[in-house]
């Protein structure tokens, strides 16, 4: 279906188009999602709020990017707030000074595949700029120029959080990325 | 084109966004520069790498089918509540030009009433009632008001005068006496 269609049927709050945005975006969004906060159960939550907030704001979106595009830029403002949201309840956290809480009893296979792992904790280092701007590059398959679109800043600025980045996970995942020596293989001789 | 430039817009190159002539530029160096040539392919060999790994990692992961009718329930409860809304806006709408009619009419009515009473105030003063053989009397007298005030260095005076009226009832041979 054309999506400019989806769109208009959207904008009237179309079950059926819902469905379809469902269908066709969910999947994908959900990935990316839970590669931006590395949690599953936040992810879903996260796809939930940016599926209806499209459907709330349709009738301002004016096509002019995908509507993959649209709906990212959605889930990127939550997954925004999601890690801010997150830095302060540590903190409460921190002033009330309780025992972490015990990590679940049995977590789901999925989420042991999700969060652990060389890239899990690699990615976890990175700060959400840094994370956001890999993400779109190696998973959303973005240009610089649309990245920078993306995110609302200069291709300067995109080039750099890329620069750091990538030598961050080298840093951390030198058998996997390092593949001309450099700094990963002395750290290889080390172990 | 030197290193640093073409260092400078390697990702451009890998995009294939540099313009026709940046890019000539870009190849003509690629061909001359060992260095550079190493760094591209190091590059290409990243992006490729964690790519792969980002998809083997979340291959796996679907939407749960509850998202859907979380958000299916989520949206038929904001219909309903923007419905119900707007109904309360229509009852009171329908209602709006009648009650603005009757406010309007009581405010004429409260106008003119509250106009007439004045104005029968006005006309027919209030007079004080007399007994018989009596005259009524009125006195007039001007009292004078010095004030003083300080202006710098100076005191200045200013008198004004203020005049009281007083309505008195006399018996009528005690008038003509006076």
């Amino acid at each position: 279906m054309d999506e400019e269609q989806l769109v208009q049927r959207l904008r009237s709050q179309d079950p059926g188009a819902v469905q379809e945005v469902v269908a066709s975006h969910g999947d994908r969004l959900f990935r990316s999602a839970c590669l931006l906060c590395g949690d599953q159960a936040e992810a879903q939550d996260l796809v939930q709020e940016t599926l209806l907030q499209a459907v709330r704001s349709a009738p301002r979106f004016q096509g002019r990017s995908t509507v993959y595009t649209w709906l990212h830029g959605i889930l990127l403002n939550l997954t925004r707030h999601y890690h801010r949201d997150r830095k302060r309840l540590v903190y409460d956290e921190e002033l009330t000074r309780q025992e972490p809480a015990p990590p679940e009893e049995n977590p789901s296979r999925l989420d042991v595949e999700l969060t652990t792992g060389a890239l899990a904790d690699a990615l976890t280092c990175l700060s959400g700029p840094h994370r956001e701007v890999l993400i779109l590059r190696f998973y959303e398959d973005m240009k610089i120029h649309e990245i920078a679109t993306h995110l609302g800043i200069s291709k300067g600025t995109v080039k750099s959080r890329l620069h750091y980045a990538i030598a961050e996970m080298q840093r951390r995942l030198p058998g996997e990325l390092n593949h001309f020596g450099a700094c990963g293989t002395e750290e290889k001789a080390k172990r | 084109m030197n290193c640093r430039r073409f260092q400078h817009r390697l990702y451009e190159y890998l995009d294939g966004t540099l313009s026709p002539r940046a890019e000539a530029a870009a190849e003509t160096h690629l061909s001359e520069c060992a260095a550079c040539r190493w760094a591209l392919e190091a590059e290409r060999r990243i992006s490729q790498s964690l790519s792969e790994q980002l998809r083997r990692k979340t291959d796996f992961l679907k939407l749960a089918p509850e998202v859907q009718r979380r958000m299916v329930a989520a949206l038929a409860k904001e219909q309903s509540a923007r419905e119900s809304d707007q109904g309360i806006v229509f009852f009171w709408r329908r209602l709006a030009w009648p009650l603005g009619l009757a406010a309007s009419v009581l405010l004429l009515a409260a106008g003119v009433f509250l106009h007439l009473r004045s104005s029968r105030q006005q006309t027919s003063p209030a007079q004080p009632r007399l007994a018989e053989g009596e005259v009524l009397v009125q006195l007039s007298y001007v009292v004078p008001i010095y004030t003083f005030r300080r202006e710098g260095g100076f005191v200045i005076d200013a008198v004004t005068y203020q005049t009281n009226v007083v309505n008195e009832r006399l018996p009528a041979q005690l008038a003509r006496l006076k």
